[in-house]
């Protein structure tokens, strides 16, 4: 026997099994990142005045993500649409754009994520910090070389003014007491950004691989199947939408408040 | 199954795998199946060899408890071979980090590895498709995928015995900043690999939750209403619930930890621990009750997974063997759904000592006693069906009949527990240990083994054999209560757990009030009750093995004349099941039909005899 | 393929424009919040309310056209609805329970 309603649904639900499958695997995503939130509303709340920083993530850089992210869902979507009324090849082209959306948006996450990982704060010994990114090229086994500017107290690092100068600023590495940068380790914050944009990411990759190659090689079904690979376009397609709804929720969460 | 026909693609694989026109070869028949039956039976071997592994823990722990510090005969010397000399001393005596390895590793296991593999995993895939008269699963090769992942998990779980530092030991509950602090000396360490097992295993259980409850939602037979199903299905339908909604924030949970033990976060390490005197070089500012919050955020729904498929169980055991229709049905349906719902409002009360408020203790212990309730139906709906069968004392049937007041033990034994002040005593007491291995050891454990002996002949054709089965039955339950009543004094007596020297620490001395002689000779007698038990299991693992081949034969596809549809289907059934689609008219529970010929009438049978009222013709 | 009818057709052209039209809501959306965050509205608790705000509807814009969710039957999305609102109360007696204690995690 077949297993029924893989492609018809069936009628008292509305549904075909894979839809209410995604639905359901999307209802324990929303308690995954429900769960992570919850902790960083948690660890926020709790922490002590002047503990939790703000203006660490480049807001402008996070809008782009969240626009383009925007676009690549809707543009699933028509591509959806177009399968349904049978246009092959308008599916292909809007979905080609969700495609490189989504390359758009990993391109920029890691570049934010290599500024992280790049980005110093250095106490030296005599208990002078300065903050700023590293420069590779001129860093040696001897000196440090950062691009950035020094602080009188370590509490001005926590809500960062936006149009400091920055100079470049040499310190020998004997010098040095502590030199730790913006990386998960860093404090709660990152830690959390770092996870949850991290898992994001997670995300937004499995995703792009089922998009990728639903929209390449297993495209041949539409000449076969065409019914069933429309679902299976709509359901990867429920997931991205979900990827891109919990990014609305990161984007203000990390970035502007 | 639908009528609709597929006109514009005949020969089309309708969405489904069609394995019957070519051969498998072993592969793909035994180890890569998508038939639900196999990965069943896959999940069945799997989980009940690490019932068994984490048996045998248990076994060398006890050793240690009633002979602390003494060496572990035929064992010992080998661990500290294979462990190494920090694990357990050359002469064999087992280590304190070793003990808390093996206690951690015992609850991990038993919970995430063995039961609720079993449960859902095994009797889930097994029956639930057969019982609703599917083909298989809505999703077989999910349902493949769910069992490599388990395995995985498994084997990384095994692993982490050998890697240096050994398995993890700060407890099946993991909590920081031990979980962190207690592994730093080794990178990775076993606590690094319970995590990454245990998301694996979260990955496994929610993949096949996914499967449970869209095959129930949309694979049900024509005519097989929502109040026309099995107990056991809609057991299956809530557990799967709690394990596809709990799991997660244990899943985030873990993420978090993960982060703290390898990349140097302090989600769950606050400011200013020192660990042997030195401060900690963490950030800080993190929060060891967040841990706790997510961790019992799913560990509380957990333990109504670890009893509720085994109720399903009991239940189809039951009417079966009392030859009459399950009392209070409706009630049994609406209190599952109920106690699902709660289960997810009481986790707090694993934390009464953290130094919670007053109103949200206040909260936390108002619902758990309200979540009795349900608890208390169930099984009184269950004890009333015994009352006026016409009973017939299988082994299936006495291991669900013993089922009912081990259970009862457990669950009374709860409510001290529950309420906050009394809890004060009693919390991280032997009481404790007592308490929840009632509801599962004597509890769901019999469930399972009456589940074994009732569908052993559907699986295998054969019968196991009814004697061994009922000694089986008789030594376990007595060496079952052996093991466990005592912990009940000894927890009032204020033995803490996990000590791995069973208490001996705190013995009483002239002019102190400590454990009394009596209360530490209680280990000598747990600890004999448990070698016992152990030698009680071999006849069932001889019976098991010895039945699939010299078993006697069934003579029909429904040896125990039940009603329910797994019974309607061929012995072992084949690929697909039903020979052809199968419509339902009843209810699961026909049974002592009066002037029928038969005490019973299935559920896909279209005979309407006219005095029976609650029979009647397909509606769509 | 897929013989679309007129009336499919022009079913989808008007879906499609409900979700080019809800995309350019959602991006408004995203400028608003960004606006209001660089903006002092007295208490930082406002930004935080108006912002989570505006991420809520924007969610269920997403959640009700591009996955469809109000297309669906009742029972499914009231199901949904039921598991976020659910949700939120888990949340707030976590964070109740949080507050609700004597435990100081900093020391000082």
């Amino acid at each position: 026997m077949d297993i029924p309603y893989t492609v018809e649904r069936r009628e008292d639900t509305g549904l075909y099994n894979a839809k209410l499958g995604v639905w359901l695997f999307l209802a324990s995503e929303v308690m995954l990142f429900g769960a992570l939130f919850s902790s960083y509303i948690l660890l926020r709340v709790g922490a002590p005045d002047g503990t939790w920083p703000r203006h660490w993530l480049d807001y402008k850089l996070g809008a782009v993500n969240t626009i383009v992210l925007i676009i690549s869902s809707v543009t699933n979507v028509v591509a959806w649409a177009n399968l349904k009324l049978g246009d092959f090849k308008k599916y292909r082209s809007y979905q080609a754009i969700t495609i490189v959306c989504a390359f758009t948006f990993l391109g920029i996450k890691s570049n934010e994520y290599w500024g992280k990982f790049h980005h110093y704060t250095i106490t030296t010994k005599a208990g002078r910090i300065a903050d700023g990114h590293l420069q590779k090229a001129e860093t040696t086994a001897d000196k440090v070389v950062i691009d950035g500017h020094w602080v009188a107290d370590a509490s001005e690092l926590m809500d960062p003014k936006p149009n400091e100068t920055e100079q470049k600023i040499e310190i020998e590495r004997k010098d040095i007491a502590e030199m730790k940068n913006y990386g998960p380790a860093r404090n709660n914050f990152t830690g959390l950004y770092f996870t949850m944009t991290g898992l994001h990411v997670l995300h937004i990759i499995g995703g792009i691989i089922v998009i990728i190659a639903f929209w390449g090689p297993l495209s041949g079904m539409w000449k076969t199947e065409p019914e069933r690979y429309t679902n299976r376009v709509e359901v990867a397609g429920l997931f991205w939408s979900f990827v891109d709804l919990v990014w609305l929720f990161i984007f203000p969460c990390f970035y502007l408040l | 199954m639908s009528a609709v026909a597929h006109p514009e693609h005949p020969s089309a694989g309708h969405g489904h795998e069609h394995h019957d026109h070519h051969e498998l070869n072993f592969l793909q028949k035994y180890v890569f199946s998508t038939d639900h039956k196999v990965v069943g039976l896959q999940y069945a071997v799997t989980a009940l060899l690490f019932l068994f592994f984490g048996f045998s823990l248990m076994l060398m722990m006890r050793w240690q408890l009633a002979n602390p510090g003494s060496p572990i005969p035929v064992v010992g010397k080998l661990l500290s071979q294979v462990l190494g000399e920090d694990m357990a001393s050359k002469a064999g005596v087992m280590s304190p980090d070793l003990y808390n390895s093996f206690g951690a590793m015992h609850g991990t296991i038993m919970v995430f590895l063995a039961i609720v593999p079993l449960l859902t995993g095994a009797f889930g895939n097994f029956v639930m498709p057969l019982q609703i008269g599917a083909p298989d699963m809505a999703f077989p090769r999910l349902n493949m995928m769910s069992y490599q992942f388990y395995f995985c998990g498994g084997v990384i779980m095994l692993a982490s015995f050998f890697i240096p530092g050994g398995a993890a030991k700060s407890g099946w509950t993991s909590y920081s900043p031990l979980a962190t602090i207690a592994g730093m000396g080794h990178v990775p360490n076993g606590q690094t690999f319970w995590l990454l097992g245990m998301i694996f295993l979260i990955t496994s259980s929610l993949l096949g939750s996914v499967n449970i409850i869209t095959t129930i939602i949309q694979l049900r037979a024509k005519g097989l209403t929502w109040m026309r199903l099995p107990f056991f299905v809609w057991a299956q339908f809530v557990t799967a619930f709690l394990l596809l909604l709990a799991f997660p924030p244990l899943e985030a949970a873990g993420c978090l930890q993960l982060m703290d033990n390898a990349f140097g976060t302090s989600f769950f390490l606050p400011s200013g621990l020192q660990v042997s005197g030195q401060p900690l070089h963490v950030a800080g500012g993190g929060s060891p009750l967040l841990w706790q919050h997510l961790f019992w955020f799913l560990a509380h729904p957990e333990v109504y997974v670890l009893i509720l498929p085994g109720m399903g169980i009991v239940a189809e055991v039951i009417a079966n063997n009392t030859r009459k229709p399950l009392w209070g049905y409706r009630s049994l349906v609406y209190a599952a759904m109920l106690l699902g719902f709660m289960s997810f409002v009481v986790w707090a009360h694993h934390m009464y000592l953290t130094g919670m408020g007053i109103r949200i203790a206040a909260f936390f212990q108002t619902t758990t006693m309200m979540i009795s309730i349900p608890s208390v139906i169930i099984l009184t709906a269950l004890l009333i069906s015994l009352w006026g069968g016409s009973m017939r004392f299988n082994t299936q049937m006495l291991f669900a009949v013993g089922f009912l007041p081990m259970f009862g033990i457990g669950g009374l034994t709860g409510l001290p527990l529950g309420f906050n002040a009394s809890d004060i005593q009693l919390h991280d007491s032997y009481y404790v240990i007592g308490h929840f291995h009632y509801v599962v050891a004597p509890g769901t454990i019999f469930a399972i083994f009456a589940g074994i002996y009732h569908w052993y002949p559907k699986a295998t054709g054969r019968f196991m054999n009814e004697f061994w089965g009922k000694v089986h039955f008789a030594l376990s339950m007595l060496f079952i209560n052996v093991v466990f009543m005592p912990m009940f004094i000894q927890g009032l007596a204020g033995m803490s757990r996990r000590m791995y020297d069973g208490g001996a620490t705190y013995a009483e001395m002239p002019g102190v009030e400590g454990l009394s002689p009596f209360v530490l000779g209680l280990n000598k007698v747990i600890s004999i009750g448990a070698f016992s038990l152990a030698v009680a299991q071999i006849p069932f693992i001889i019976n098991f093995f010895w039945s699939i081949r010299h078993g006697r034969k069934v003579e029909s596809d429904n040896p125990w004349d039940a009603t329910t549809l797994e019974w309607q289907t061929p012995t072992p059934p084949g690929h697909g099941n039903f020979d052809k689609p199968i419509a339902v008219y009843r209810g699961p529970y026909e049974y002592g039909v009066p002037n029928h010929g038969t005490d019973f009438i299935p559920q896909n049978d279209p005979v309407t005899p006219e005095h029976l009222t609650h029979g009647h013709p397909i509606h769509g | 393929m897929n013989q679309a009818s007129e009336k499919d057709l022009q079913d989808v052209k008007r879906h499609v424009r409900q979700h080019l039209i809800i995309a350019v809501g959602l991006a408004l959306g995203t400028l608003f919040t960004l606006w209001t965050s660089q903006t002092n509205f007295g208490s930082h608790s406002l930004n935080i309310a108006i912002t989570l705000c505006v991420a809520a509807a924007q969610a269920f814009m997403v959640a009700g056209f591009f996955m469809h969710l109000l297309s669906e039957k009742k029972m499914i999305y009231c199901f949904l609805v039921f598991t976020a609102v659910f949700f939120v109360v888990m949340m707030a007696i976590t964070v109740f329970a949080h507050m609700d204690t004597n435990v100081v995690h900093y020391q000082q």
